[in-house]
């Protein structure tokens, strides 16, 4: 491969590319994201391969290995051109009738189509699906068109356009301008306005200056950074170059957390790729910038994506997490104490489109203060679970209802956590807030780095703040005394809470401890970890008081406050609970209603997931 | 050179100075129980928290880590929401510590109530996770012997692999910087022991009367030291034989010449020489 010398060099390499090989626009496209090769992606793909091989068309239709979709759940997932005919749940059992039918007929295979839950119609389209009708996948709809280990594919849709245009002909503070003008704040959880902090990157005196791609993740059911690093890893590469051509930056480090084997494979890949096209390294594109790009895999504890943290992470001092207290920034001292500019990798991959584009066009995008589209990981008690990219200032009753599909089963809508862990949990009553960062902070919660998990009635408040609060408690460092013990007696006395013993001071006592969290720890670590305990005291107090005042768990969770029983009208005495209680609790002959033993149950709550008839009564 | 304003006085500090020493230097008590003129800052403890006014801009920081930067800003070093964030701290350390005194006299002066508080341990523990211990080790003695492990509430200080590490001299300069009395050093048989590193060491024994006087790996170490620096090797003597001879020489009996008794290397010039159990602060 000839290294490329000019941005004149790279049009023509992508003409080339164009002009290759297959029939026009025909392909299958096979996901293998994480979650669809997980679900047997590759052994499709396999025989797609093998098939089309066998019948030795005249003119080859392309398989093409694509990243995730966002429909994981759905996977595998296939999507046939021309038509954008979109199958999922697909076994290489299908494959030759969408073979014969689908690319072969132009015709759709029924069974295999998306049916919506909420109409019960099939969907040919995947852009008609409604899980993907009200997103706007600025960044994540490459993922669906390439082949993430293909520098050409990337290319041949357009990739490395917007860096050659900005080594060709905007000096480091154009491109700077261009971002500020944006209005991109940082998409890895504290929403710092991008531009100003490059402008305040490229200001800061000290060389080498460094740039880190922040992939480490750590919120538990987040997985859009591995997605595009994983499907298109060289929207990521190209959006670094141009942030290290910005602040002037000489070297960088994608910093990958070690459970994403296939982000780590696809990127390493990629930045072969892009070394081999001269598109890193010396000289990039002929334009006299050099800049290298590695990649470096992290720890895995939650808090090492924190900055201070991951900086301390990558020079290898600690072997534990040790966020450093700031001032001094990364941006002024950072890397081995030098300028370092650190940015997500859903930042860094809305530069390329930004610098292309023009920022004014993104900033059009969004609120007054929330530019452009955010990706979350919708999950929880929603029919379509995924990866959505949406339009900042959407409502959360639109990206839940609309997108989301609402909340399965008949069951109500309870709350909504954003923002992960470390994030808040809203009621019905926000459901028309914006997604907007400040619109979120005021109500009590973060937009973080994209996580939103849906709960159902079913759900008890209390258990949740417990729930979310004990991660981050597991995930504190435990270098500053708030975070440590503040968060080990918030869990003290949320266990009193929900064991039956709480009294009604401790509700004061869990907003002081919170308060005194979020003013004196020593990172956003243990200034966050509050959230949820501060948001369900604030909206479902008096699901507190219940637990505290009758002893009582409404939701029926809280294992020491509820006994289980049955309903006798309602049960058929089909005696399904009694084959799943998985300690026999459940009892009695053939055709009558089975006796349930309390002092066997443990609360475990299968029967009552288990039971058709909603027989089962929690009380 | 800046100029800031810490509880309403001018003070003239190069910039990089921390709020605590820049209000040190005015005289402003604050309290620190993580903290160390000799080492790094490290901001764990969260006793020393002041408030700071950025131009408008207010937040809680901690004075001992906090750089000072830039002229114009503004310290106060005990609004209310101080001083409730730092009697939260220090009975969240309770909470882990109760039976340590330095925490008993600081809840006593600060009036701390501490009868809400939930236990989160059981009750033995003397250790707060200052680090005072894991930074003179590496820091001074340059050593790394015991380093933090596991993070949240498991999280602790250890040797590597939580056993016994020859890279721990038995300086005990850890123990004498605990302000907890958390690091007990005894003396058994003659030989030296730290139980919380695992550490039991051969102590080199006094030429005259034969007690065990210092660790003879950190004996060894201080004598390379001293010969790097020129200071001639010397006989060992314990503490006691040493004045004994020093007496002898004042009042002029016949002794073989010695360098003067101070030269020797101790294991803090400043300070009074073993007796190491005396290091031991708190209970
Ligand atoms: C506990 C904690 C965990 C964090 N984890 C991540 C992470 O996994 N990925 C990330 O990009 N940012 C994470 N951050 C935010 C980073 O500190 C930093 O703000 C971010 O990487 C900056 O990039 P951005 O401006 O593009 O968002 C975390 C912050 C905290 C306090
Ligand atoms: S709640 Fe669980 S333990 Fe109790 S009867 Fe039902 S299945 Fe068995
Ligand atoms: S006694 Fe051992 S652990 Fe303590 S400071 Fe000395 S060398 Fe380090
Ligand atoms: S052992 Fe003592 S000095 Fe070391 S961290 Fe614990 S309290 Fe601090
Ligand atoms: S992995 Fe296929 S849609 Fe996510
Ligand atoms: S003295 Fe500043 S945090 Fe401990």
């Amino acid at each position: 491969m000839k290294t490329l010398k000019s941005a004149e060099e790279l049009e023509v390499r992508r003409e080339q590319i164009a002009g290759a090989g297959h029939r026009e626009g025909a392909s299958v496209a096979v996901c293998c994201g994480t979650g669809c090769s997980a679900s047997g992606a590759r052994e499709v793909v396999a025989a797609f391969e093998e098939q089309l091989l066998q019948r030795e068309l005249e003119v080859p239709v392309l398989t093409r290995i694509t990243g995730c979709h966002g429909f994981c759940e759905q996977g595998p997932l296939v999507v046939v051109e021309p038509g954008n005919i979109f199958y999922c749940r697909v076994e290489p059992e299908d494959v030759p009738e969408i073979i014969e039918r689908t690319v072969l007929g132009a015709e759709a295979v029924e069974r295999l189509l998306y049916v919506d839950p909420v109409s019960g119609e099939p969907v040919q389209q995947e852009a008609e699906v409604p899980f993907y009708r009200g997103q706007k996948r600025l960044t994540l709809g490459w993922n669906g068109q390439i082949s993430p280990h293909r520098i050409e594919d990337y290319v041949g849709v357009g990739g490395y356009r917007a860096l050659a245009g900005a080594l060709g002909s905007l000096s480091p503070e154009q491109v700077i301008a261009n971002i500020k003008e944006s209005g991109l704040r940082g998409r890895g959880g504290g929403g710092f306005p991008a531009g100003r902090k490059w402008e305040l990157c490229r200001r800061a005196t000290g060389e080498p200056k460094y740039l880190i791609c922040n992939a480490d993740e750590g919120d538990p059911g987040c997985f859009q950074d591995r997605s595009l690093l994983e499907g298109n890893p060289h929207l990521v590469i190209e959006g670094a170059i141009i942030a290290a051509y910005a602040v002037g930056a000489a070297k960088g480090f994608i910093y990958v957390r070690n459970e994403y084997p296939l982000a780590v494979e696809h990127a390493g890949i990629a930045l072969v790729q892009a070394r081999e096209w001269g598109l890193l390294g010396e000289d990039i594109l002929g334009s006299g910038f050099d800049f290298e790009l590695q990649l470096t895999r992290g720890g895995g504890a939650f808090v090492c994506g924190e900055e201070t943290a991951l900086i301390s992470s990558i020079e290898g001092l600690s072997g534990e997490p040790n966020p450093r207290p700031r001032p001094p920034y990364p941006v002024e001292k950072g890397l081995w104490g030098k300028p370092t500019l650190i940015n997500n990798v859903k930042t860094l991959a809305a530069v390329p489109l930004i610098t292309e584009r023009g920022g004014a066009w993104y900033g059009q995008i969004g609120t007054a203060a929330s530019k452009g589209t955010m990706i979350f990981s919708l999950t929880g008690k929603v029919n379509n679970t995924g990866l959505v990219e949406v339009p900042m200032g959407m409502t959360l009753q639109q990206l839940i209802y609309e997108i989301g599909g609402g909340i399965p089963g008949g069951k109500e809508f309870k709350a909504v956590q954003t923002g992960g862990p470390a994030g808040g949990c809203l009621p019905a009553s926000k459901l028309d807030l914006p997604l907007d960062y400040e619109k979120l902070t005021e109500a009590g919660s973060i937009m973080g780095s994209g996580g939103m998990i849906v709960m159902d009635e079913r759900t008890c408040m209390v258990d949740v703040a417990r729930y979310f609060l004990s991660f981050t408690v597991d995930e504190s460092c435990g270098k500053c005394t708030p975070c440590r013990e503040g968060g080990r007696q918030m869990m003290a006395y949320l266990d009193e809470i929900t064991a039956g013993r709480g009294k009604p001071e401790y509700l004061e006592r869990l907003r002081e401890l919170a308060a005194a969290m979020q003013a004196g720890s020593l990172c956003a670590l243990g200034r966050l970890a509050p959230n949820p305990v501060l948001t369900t005291l604030r909206y479902f107090e008096d699901e507190y008081r219940v637990h505290i005042e009758e002893r009582r768990c409404p939701a029926g969770v809280c294992k020491e406050l509820i006994t289980y029983s049955i309903d006798e009208e309602a049960c058929t005495a089909c005696r399904r609970c009694n084959r799943h209680c998985p300690t026999g609790a459940i009892s009695g002959p053939k055709k009558e209603v089975p006796r349930l033993d309390p002092e066997l149950c443990i609360r475990c709550g299968i029967c009552r997931d288990v039971c058709r008839f909603d027989a089962i009564v929690v009380q | 050179m800046i100029e800031v304003k810490i509880d309403g006085q001018r003070v003239a500090v190069a910039a990089g100075t921390t709020i605590l020493a820049a209000a040190r230097r005015l005289g402003l008590e604050i309290p620190t129980l993580c903290h160390h003129e000799a080492l790094e800052p490290f901001g764990a403890c969260r006793l020393c928290l002041v408030a700071l006014d950025e131009g408008g801009r207010q937040s809680i920081v901690a004075a001992c880590n906090y750089p000072l930067e830039r002229s114009g800003l503004s310290v106060e070093t005990g609004t209310p929401a101080v001083w409730q964030a730092r009697k939260m701290s220090l009975k969240l350390l309770l909470a882990r510590c109760p039976g340590v005194k330095v925490l008993q006299d600081l809840a006593r002066q600060w009036r701390v109530d501490t009868a809400d508080l939930l236990l989160t341990g059981d009750g033995e523990e003397e250790c707060i996770l200052c680090g005072l211990c894991v930074r003179v080790c590496r820091e001074v003695i340059g050593k790394n012997a015991i380093s933090f492990v596991y993070r949240g509430a498991e999280r602790k200080v250890s040797t590597p692999f939580d056993a016994e590490t020859d890279l721990c001299l038995g300086c005990a300069a850890c123990a004498y910087l605990c302000p907890t009395g958390a690091i007990k050093v005894r003396e058994e048989a003659g030989r030296l022991l730290i139980d919380r590193w695992h550490s039991d060491l051969e102590q080199a024994l006094c030429s005259e009367c034969g007690r065990p006087v210092v660790p003879a790996e950190l004996l060894v170490q201080m004598r390379e030291k001293a010969a790097e620096e020129g200071v001639p090797g010397e006989e060992l003597l314990c503490l006691r034989c040493r004045r004994m001879r020093a007496a002898a020489a004042a009042t002029a009996l016949p002794v073989p010449q010695y360098g003067p008794a101070d030269s020797f290397p101790a294991r803090r010039s400043s300070r009074e020489e073993p007796d190491v159990n005396q290091a031991r602060k708190g209970k």
